[in-house]
């Protein structure tokens, strides 16, 4: 059994998974500069 | 519904290319990527072994024996950063990769040509690292966990670190990649609580990936810039601290430690219900046990440093954060035991593997706990009693997840059934030879043998011969292994049934044995029946 999926649906997801590796890239460039900033900090 | 939209404009709908190069290592096919990754893996795997195998020999007896101290010492390292990244991850990647798409109902992986990136990088990492072996030098010597001022010493520091960033890099993707497929691509119906807890393992991973992996990054880019860019991160002598190091490694290195294990919660969890016939009991739990731990894991990274002059509160506070993770874990273990109580159970290698991780994860979960203790680590600290202690968790706790793993879907992904007197073969000699293997260890650090040395008392010597045994003939049976998968994969009469197991549940149980080349082109209808765990919600 199959369900066939909108346009609309098929939009919304190409939508979500930009939107999921936006934030997760930013997440992962933060983490990155944090890691300097911390040792920095704690020097 | 008036667009219904039953292609997702691709021209490459119906089988996988013929053109060998086009097909492997232009893939953007989930179940190729996923075949890649475990074939690297397993590749890691027997080189990751053999020198392990140059370890036990060395000390199969005290004194020096084969190698120079200086080799032991790269192999210690080598052994460690091939099997951790080179073996354990990629394998759990390739898991993920080739049944991530299935179990939710997706097409293929969100972002398949970053997919296939993801993996091509790893070779040329490895290439890279291993390729320090015959530089001028030799190879990084100072342990996986690359410590200054040690590591700065070594000539091979850039290689390796490369080496590191190329690997952070694809498991980062992997990581993206991950979530992004999970939290987008999932078939209508099929909600967050009830997807099978392999996936829910991986979603939790993948966001332990994505926050530890540029931590780790920042640390060896700092070890590179103090080596050859006159920087003082950790040089005393220009203000820094080497103990930061360790702080910023560790902050990477214990959820690290916890990447290696949840995937392989997820496995057990997937494995145990289908011979056992039942449910897995307490799927909710499981699911937040599997977040606990994550959460948890990163505050209890100086659990590893107790021995470099903590103050006495961050020493208590670590202890007791540490020992907490008892708490989830017992959870987990407790949950599994309840899914086999009163359960139809029958035997099949897979749930061979299954049972014995259950057991032998917990040994290695118990001398975790004693490593927890500030005092009792004051005298265990650097001995082989944490040897023991990592290789209950990673070998007989992540290795046997994977093993588990392979024996429970080879027959959906090669559509031939693997040969079960092999399997068991192949089991039975594991576990014993696991066994005697690393058990001795305990003892040995115990008695105050350090870990990482190629010469040793005599006191020493019978539990080394013991161990070093144990370690040729589990490193033999491993053999077995491989001529198990490719019988299983090329020469096996005996087809494989879509459902393969009896007791199987889940969409990827749906789909042909073997799985065909593209599936769930158009998404699946969601029947709670077909859920591993049964109705969740009642």
């Amino acid at each position: 059994m199959t369900q066939p999926m909108t346009n609309h649906e098929i939009d919304g997801r190409r939508k979500g998974v930009r939107r999921t590796v936006t934030i997760l890239v930013s997440v992962v460039v933060a983490f990155f500069l944090l890691s300097f900033v911390q040792i920095v900090m704690m020097k | 519904m008036s667009h219904a939209a039953t292609h997702d404009h691709h021209d490459d709908h119906h089988g996988a290319p013929k053109n060998f190069f086009q097909r492997w290592c232009m893939s953007t096919n989930h179940k190729d990527i996923g075949t890649l990754y475990l074939v690297f893996a397993l590749l890691m795997f027997f080189i990751g072994g053999s020198f392990a195998m140059v370890i036990r020999a060395e000390l199969f007896k005290p004194g020096l024996q084969l190698v120079q101290p200086y080799f032991f010492n790269q192999m210690t390292t080598l052994h460690a950063l091939v099997m951790i990244f080179g073996a354990i991850m990629p394998a759990f990647v390739g898991l993920g990769n080739w049944m991530i798409p299935l179990m939710v109902g997706a097409p293929d992986m969100a972002l398949p040509r970053m997919n296939n990136l993801s993996f091509w990088i790893l070779p040329f990492a490895f290439t890279l690292l291993l390729s320090t072996l015959f530089l001028p030098g030799g190879g990084p010597a100072g342990g996986w966990t690359m410590y200054p001022p040690l590591s700065l010493q070594s000539s091979s520091l850039a290689y390796v670190v490369f080496a590191v960033h190329l690997m952070g890099i694809s498991s980062i993707m992997g990581a993206i990649n991950i979530i992004a497929t999970i939290l987008n691509m999932r078939a209508p119906g099929m909600e967050l609580l009830k997807m099978p807890v392999f996936v829910w393992s991986w979603l939790i991973t993948a966001f332990l990936l994505i926050a530890v992996m540029p931590v780790l990054a920042g640390a060896v880019t700092m070890l590179l810039t103090d080596k050859y860019f006159g920087t003082n991160f950790f040089n005393p002598g220009g203000g820094g601290d080497p103990v930061l190091y360790q702080h910023i490694f560790w902050f990477f290195g214990h959820p690290e430690v916890y990447i290696m294990i949840l995937p392989a919660f997820g496995i057990i969890s997937e494995v145990i219900p289908t011979f056992a016939r039942k449910p897995i009991f307490g799927y909710k739990a499981m699911v937040f046990a599997i977040a606990s731990i994550a959460f948890l894991s990163f505050i209890v990274w100086a659990h590893h440093m107790f021995a470099v002059g903590l103050p006495m509160g961050a020493e208590i506070f670590f202890m007791y954060a540490t020992m907490l993770i008892a708490v989830p874990t017992g959870v987990k273990v407790f949950n599994w035991v309840s899914t086999m109580w009163g359960g139809s159970m029958t035997f099949e290698t897979p749930m061979l593997f299954a049972i014995a991780f259950v057991i032998l994860f917990t040994i290695g979960g118990f001398s975790g706990l004693m490593l927890a203790l500030v005092p009792a680590d004051f005298q265990y600290h650097d001995t082989y009693f944490v040897v023991a202690h990592f290789h209950y968790v990673l070998v007989t706790g992540a290795l046997f997840a994977i093993i588990s793993a392979t024996y429970y879907w080879l027959p959906k992904w090669s559509g031939r059934m693997y040969s079960e007197f092999w399997g068991k073969m192949h089991f039975w000699n594991s576990v014993i030879w696991v066994n005697v293997l690393f058990f001795p260890q305990h003892f040995l650090g115990l008695a105050g043998m350090p870990r990482r040395i190629p010469d040793y008392n005599v006191a020493f010597a019978n539990f080394n011969m013991i161990s070093s045994i144990g370690g040729f003939l589990f490193g033999a049976s491993q053999l077995i292994f491989l001529g198990v998968l490719i019988h299983g994969v090329f020469f096996s009469k005996k087809k494989a049934t879509d459902r393969v197991w009896e007791g199987a549940k889940g969409l990827e149980w749906t789909v042909p044995s073997p799985a065909p080349f593209h599936t769930f082109d158009v998404p699946p209808v969601i029947h709670d029946d077909e859920l591993a765990h049964g109705h969740v919600n009642d």
